[in-house]
């Protein structure tokens, strides 16, 4: 089938958003488009329209309409992982990954190192008072087995639950998780950011830094979320 | 004291997560940490049971009355106060796969249940396809 054809038929088609999609793409695109649309099944060619209408619909929220667009890609694009699959094995890709990126392999160094440390110190404490992994397990509502995963560093365990076996222990959760200073930190800053609290002029004064020559530039001043909101409302 | 030496479980299944999935994760999780510490927690999946409310330490809902399940990370990584790991099962296959992944805020709408579908639907038509059998035929 030419592309003209393949154009002319989908232009018979009732669905107008992806029609318009295709329409709007140039030369390679469109055919790289129209290749995938007629490779693939019954059921993702339907798939394809309503996607295209999700991402058309002016009600469509941002992450719907997000989803959506990714939904296509991944559709009209076959990307089988190193064995030739589909998709990427979860277990695998970090290593995979890790290989290919250096600050990841910090990262995962990072978290193994962590998760090693936190297994050696609770192993230590559990001893040391006597508690065996059951025991731990129903004071903090959970399974004997993540207990048993922990120790065997197979389960990161949320921060929540670090209170809950730092509380079940009675010891300081600091004596359990390395580094869990700077994680605290970290959320701190992340919960100004997200506070909505504004600094004063006085406050900005303080922190600025008029030991280098200022630009003669000067740029208008950004308006407020507060007005562009209700100038929008 | 030999009850603190158990041996490690096996896992049960082995869990994939599809393209679209790890583009939703790039996308609202920009930093390479936060992508990796998600990737650890949603790591515990390869022990869940489906059906189960637990798995280790997460909690996992089922979506409505949807063939989907949503594993809860309470943990934010400085971006999200959590984050909801959309899982679903490409019958009759026991691979778990990945459909979804989205902060604990954004709400769980039918467009998105219907796009988690279309997604599986794609699973289910590319699962065969490999560099040896580009056309999937069996």
């Amino acid at each position: 089938m030419s592309m003209s054809s393949t154009t002319d038929a989908l232009r018979d088609n009732s669905n107008t958003a992806l029609l318009r999609h295709i329409l709007s793409l140039r030369g390679p695109q469109q055919q790289a488009f129209v290749s995938a649309l007629q490779e693939c099944g019954e059921q993702l060619r339907t798939d394809a329209e309503r996607l295209m209408t999700i991402v058309d619909d002016p009600n469509s929220l941002p992450g719907e309409r997000g989803r959506a667009w990714n939904t296509l890609l991944d559709q009209f694009h076959l990307l089988p992982d190193d064995e030739g699959r589909y998709g990427m094995d979860l277990a695998r890709s970090e290593a995979g990954a890790a290989q290919r990126f250096p600050s990841l392999a910090s990262e995962v160094k990072q978290m193994d190192s962590q998760e090693a440390l936190f297994a050696d110190r609770l192993r230590q404490i559990m001893k040391d008072k006597n508690i065996t992994q059951q025991q731990l397990a129903e004071r903090i509502e959970c399974s004997q087995p993540a207990i048993s995963q922990m120790l065997n560093r197979k389960c990161r365990p949320q921060r929540k639950t670090l209170d809950k076996i730092a509380s079940a222990l009675s010891v300081d959760v600091l004596e359990l998780w390395p580094d869990l200073e700077i994680v605290n930190c970290m959320d701190e800053i992340a919960a100004t950011e997200s506070d909505g609290y504004l600094m004063s002029e006085s406050e900005a004064s303080g922190l600025r830094d008029d030991s280098q020559p200022r630009s003669s530039i000067r740029g208008k001043p950004l308006r407020s979320r507060k007005d562009l909101k209700a100038n929008h409302g | 004291m030999k009850e603190l030496q158990h041996a490690e479980i096996p896992p049960r299944q082995d869990v994939r997560i599809c393209l679209s999935a790890f583009r939703d994760a790039h996308v609202i999780l920009p930093r390479l940490s936060g992508r990796a510490r998600l990737r650890r927690q949603a790591l515990k999946l390869q022990w869940w049971n489906v059906g189960d409310s637990q798995v280790f330490d997460l909690e996992v809902h089922r979506i409505g009355e949807t063939s989907f399940w949503e594993l809860l990370v309470e943990e934010g990584y400085g971006i999200a106060p959590g984050y909801r790991v959309i899982v679903g099962k490409a019958e009759p296959y026991d691979t778990l796969w990945i459909i979804s992944i989205m902060t604990v805020d954004e709400p769980m709408t039918d467009a998105l249940i219907e796009i988690f579908q279309m997604r599986l639907n794609i699973v289910l038509e590319r699962m065969h396809v490999s560099r040896n059998n580009p056309f999937g035929l069996t």
